[in-house]
């Protein structure tokens, strides 16, 4: 499990890119973009900034020699790592940029739109870039399909069920009226899950697990069914605050485990 | 010479090992990285034929070091732009550059590019560039008691020696498209199919 710290750089840079896109989503249809300064715009954009920062921060942990990592991005002509790492360094800077003008009250509208839709443009070209990193011709178990499938199923699943989950504890007329918001949220996510599962089923009957990692699938199994549960019981009964975010705790741990499994698909050669 | 490339001849290398110690000792690499590797391939089991039983092992062995890709991935791949190509072919990384990320060896199908735990950075074989600058054999080459090791221009080499394209259990050469000639050991189509059956059966368990 070496690569432990890259799956959590993986998962909490596309959470923190879902949750950006479902927020801006759910601004325009309300009518109130997501850099209008009203009250959750801030806290929510400190999320995704944090989430991303994290995500880099445990990137580091993988490095054998962190003191060489401004060299990361040397290699733009032809490294979709390099690329990686630039557009994931662009968009915590953007989302940095536009808390600023936020907090200060600084800056046209137009210029926030603009920010903010520049910050959801990076997101979507940081996961086609990590996407193509993942896929190496080399190796034929992650050049396949799936790895971008999957990877953007990761970003909506997290980001819907994130946002919802921050939203419990938003007062009610947020949004203009954060409840159906909520349930949206929470719907999207358990599509999404359910769309998830069966992605990772029609993975795993191409590619046979050795025994010894065989309880990660397990485990990743086992929460996205615990998941799908918790969602439905909030579509039906609601969930007050703590429910949401055990749900959503879950459901991180399914797709984490999930990435891990991912990683360990890599055949190490003997020669 | 236009495109540096090695040569080896499975059917005569005897799995000594003294390319890989030459190559360790020249280079003075740590415990756990050899740029230059043998490994052995073995198969076989025993027949029933009759009444009687009979053996059919084989073994042979393989003798790997970088390869100097005509698309070397390693290169296409490293963030830090640690790999260069010279115009021989010879592809050289500057460990002084490199992040330790080790996606150099995710890409590298034949597992070249090592990583040192201890300085927490990638090496690889370099053909001893030096060496070859000079008119010299490189290392392996000249420590190979059976001579089964030989570098030079790769279209005389696959010109003299002909070559197998792909070797069980090397990748498909379209990958990366290596500078390589092998002769290879006799058994070594056996070894092929007995491995592709083996990689066609289950492997574990259900998830």
């Amino acid at each position: 499990m070496k690569e432990r710290s890259l799956a959590v750089f993986t998962v909490l840079s596309q959470l923190a890119v879902g949750a950006l896109w479902f927020w801006a989503v759910a601004g325009w249809a309300t009518g109130q973009p997501v850099a209008a300064g009203d009250g959750w715009t801030l806290p929510v954009l400190g999320a995704v900034l944090a989430v991303m920062l994290s995500g880099l921060a445990a990137s580091f942990l993988h490095l054998g020699a962190p003191s060489s990592a401004w060299r990361a991005c040397s290699n733009l002509r032809s490294s979709w790592l390099s690329r990686e790492i630039l557009c994931a360094s662009l968009f915590a800077g953007v989302v940095a940029a536009l808390i600023v003008l936020l907090r200060l009250d600084a800056g046209t509208a137009a210029l926030r739109r603009g920010l903010a839709g520049l910050a959801a443009l990076l997101g979507l070209l940081l996961l086609a870039c990590m996407a193509q990193a993942y896929r190496l011709r080399t190796v034929p178990a992650w050049d396949t399909w799936i790895t971008p499938a999957s990877f953007a199923g990761t970003a909506l699943l997290l980001g819907s069920l994130g946002v919802g989950a921050g939203l419990a504890f938003a007062p009610a007329d947020t949004m203009g009226g954060v409840e159906n918001w909520r349930r949206a949220f929470f719907l999207a996510a358990l599509m999404l899950l359910g769309l998830q599962l069966a992605l990772f089923r029609f993975w795993m009957t191409r590619w046979r697990a050795p025994r010894r990692i065989s309880h990660l699938a397990r485990i990743r199994v086992a929460l996205g069914g615990c998941g799908l549960v918790l969602l439905g019981a909030l579509l039906v009964a609601g969930g007050g605050t703590a429910l949401p975010v055990v749900a959503f705790g879950v459901v991180l741990g399914a797709e984490t485990a999930g990435r891990l499994l991912f990683y360990e698909t890599r055949t190490e050669r003997e020669l | 010479m236009n495109r540096f490339a090695f040569y080896f001849d499975s059917s005569s290398c005897t799995g000594c090992k003294a390319c890989q110690v030459a190559c360790k000792d020249h280079n003075r690499l740590p415990v756990g990285v050899t740029w230059r590797r043998v490994r052995e391939v073995s198969g076989g089991g025993w027949e029933r034929r009759g009444d009687a039983w009979v053996s059919s092992v084989f073994a042979y062995q393989l003798s790997l070091a970088c390869n100097h890709c005509q698309r070397p991935i390693c290169l296409e791949v490293c963030p830090a732009a640690a790999y260069r190509q010279r115009p021989d072919g010879i592809v050289i990384l500057d460990s002084s550059r490199c992040l330790g990320c080790r996606y150099c060896g995710w890409a590298c199908p034949y597992g070249t590019p090592q990583y040192d735990e201890r300085l927490g950075r990638t090496s690889k074989c370099h053909g001893c560039f030096e060496q070859v600058d000079a008119g010299q054999p490189p290392t392996c080459v000249a420590a190979c008691p059976m001579r089964a090791l030989d570098f030079g221009d790769h279209a005389e080499l696959l010109a003299r020696h002909g070559s197998a394209g792909v070797v069980f259990p090397l990748p498909e050469a379209d990958l990366t498209e290596p500078a390589l000639s092998v002769t290879p050991h006799r058994e070594a189509g056996r070894a092929a199919r007995e491995g592709a059956r083996l990689a066609g059966g289950p492997e574990g368990g259900e998830p």
